[in-house]
């Protein structure tokens, strides 16, 4: 038996609410069927103009309930974190490293810059601690483990890396990277530290 | 609270009156696909299935329909069908809504615009 495109049927079990993905796709199936036997042929056309018409309606019913409502808090929260590690950046980080090159002065231009980092980590690992702890009380304990926080971290790191991407980065290509492979982790560090001891239960 | 009055004593939508009287000349057999051949067999309106379980889900939450899981068949892909039933309220408000449209529709091919005559001065 000829089953629907299975591009067209994962896209609408994407874009479908679960209360309804099995209804909907169900439906579908059951026509597609029905006409493939009337036509003597699988009507694909027809398969991908339900899945495109029905998209629309069905994902303003997703963001209308309780994943739109999680999806603004996922985006206000980026947001937040996004403020708060510029905030650190301006407040704490370079003046943690302006502190020591004026109380060094004989401390290589390296060494600032590893002072600037670790005071950089530091603050993504308490943006990445706080981030975790509000998810995990949001959103139960499922959403607490740090590996969860994957996309919460590509959203905070999307300016470097489109800075990076587009050769528009003030900073030169090394520092940028080694920025990133010690922030990264320390967000990742304080999301674990901040899950607590909900990490990787259920 | 009385936004929820408002929302719940206004008029259905012309869509919502469609499906609530589809469901009525279903009965027991509505679910999705047997509700939109109705609506474009009788209704002459082709209807995408996203906006059919949007206002399904809508007419749900306000209580004029409840749904329940049907069986499965291979056809469906081992799918569940969903099947929806009219509730009471429901009935009520495809009622109060038919009547209104039948208040304002009553009389109105004895106007000359309908039948396409010029306004009288």
């Amino acid at each position: 038996m000829t089953r629907p495109p299975h591009l067209a049927r994962r896209f609408l079990s994407v874009v479908a609410p679960p209360a309804h993905r099995n209804a909907i796709l169900g439906d579908l199936e059951e026509e597609f069927a029905l006409k493939t036997a009337a036509r003597g042929m699988p009507p694909i056309g027809w398969y991908w103009r339900q899945t495109l018409s029905s998209a629309p309606d069905l994902l303003i019913s997703r963001l209308r309930g309780k994943e739109g409502a999680e999806l603004a808090f996922f985006l206000l929260t980026c947001l937040a974190a996004i403020a708060m590690t510029t905030v650190w950046d301006i407040a704490v980080a370079r003046k943690v490293a302006q502190g020591a090159s004026q109380s060094y002065s004989s401390l290589p231009l390296y060494a600032v810059r590893a002072v600037y980092l670790t005071a950089q980590a530091f603050g993504f690992a308490l943006t990445g601690g706080l981030a975790a702890l509000s998810f995990a009380r949001r959103a139960g304990r499922r959403r607490s483990s740090a590996w969860r926080m994957a996309p919460f971290a590509l959203m905070l790191f999307a300016p470097a890396l489109t800075a990076l991407a587009f050769g528009q980065d003030p900073y030169p290509l090394s520092f940028r990277l080694v920025w990133i492979g010690c922030c990264a982790p320390a967000f990742f560090l304080g999301a674990h530290i901040g899950a607590g001891p909900m990490n990787g239960r259920r | 609270m009385s936004k929820q009055k408002n929302s719940a004593e206004k008029n259905l939508g012309e869509f919502e009156v469609l499906v609530l009287a589809a469901l009525i000349r279903l009965g027991p057999d509505a679910y999705g696909v047997t509700i939109r051949n109705e609506i474009e067999t009788r209704a002459g309106r082709a209807v995408a299935i996203g906006a059919l379980y949007t206002t399904l889900s809508r007419l749900e939450d306000k209580g004029y329909v409840r749904s329940e899981t049907g069986e499965a068949t291979a056809e469906r892909g081992g799918r569940a069908k969903r099947y929806y039933h009219i509730e009471p309220l429901g009935r009520q408000r495809l009622e109060r809504s038919l009547a209104s449209l039948n208040a304002m529709v009553k009389g109105l091919f004895a106007f000359p615009q309908m039948r396409g005559e010029p306004e009288q001065q």
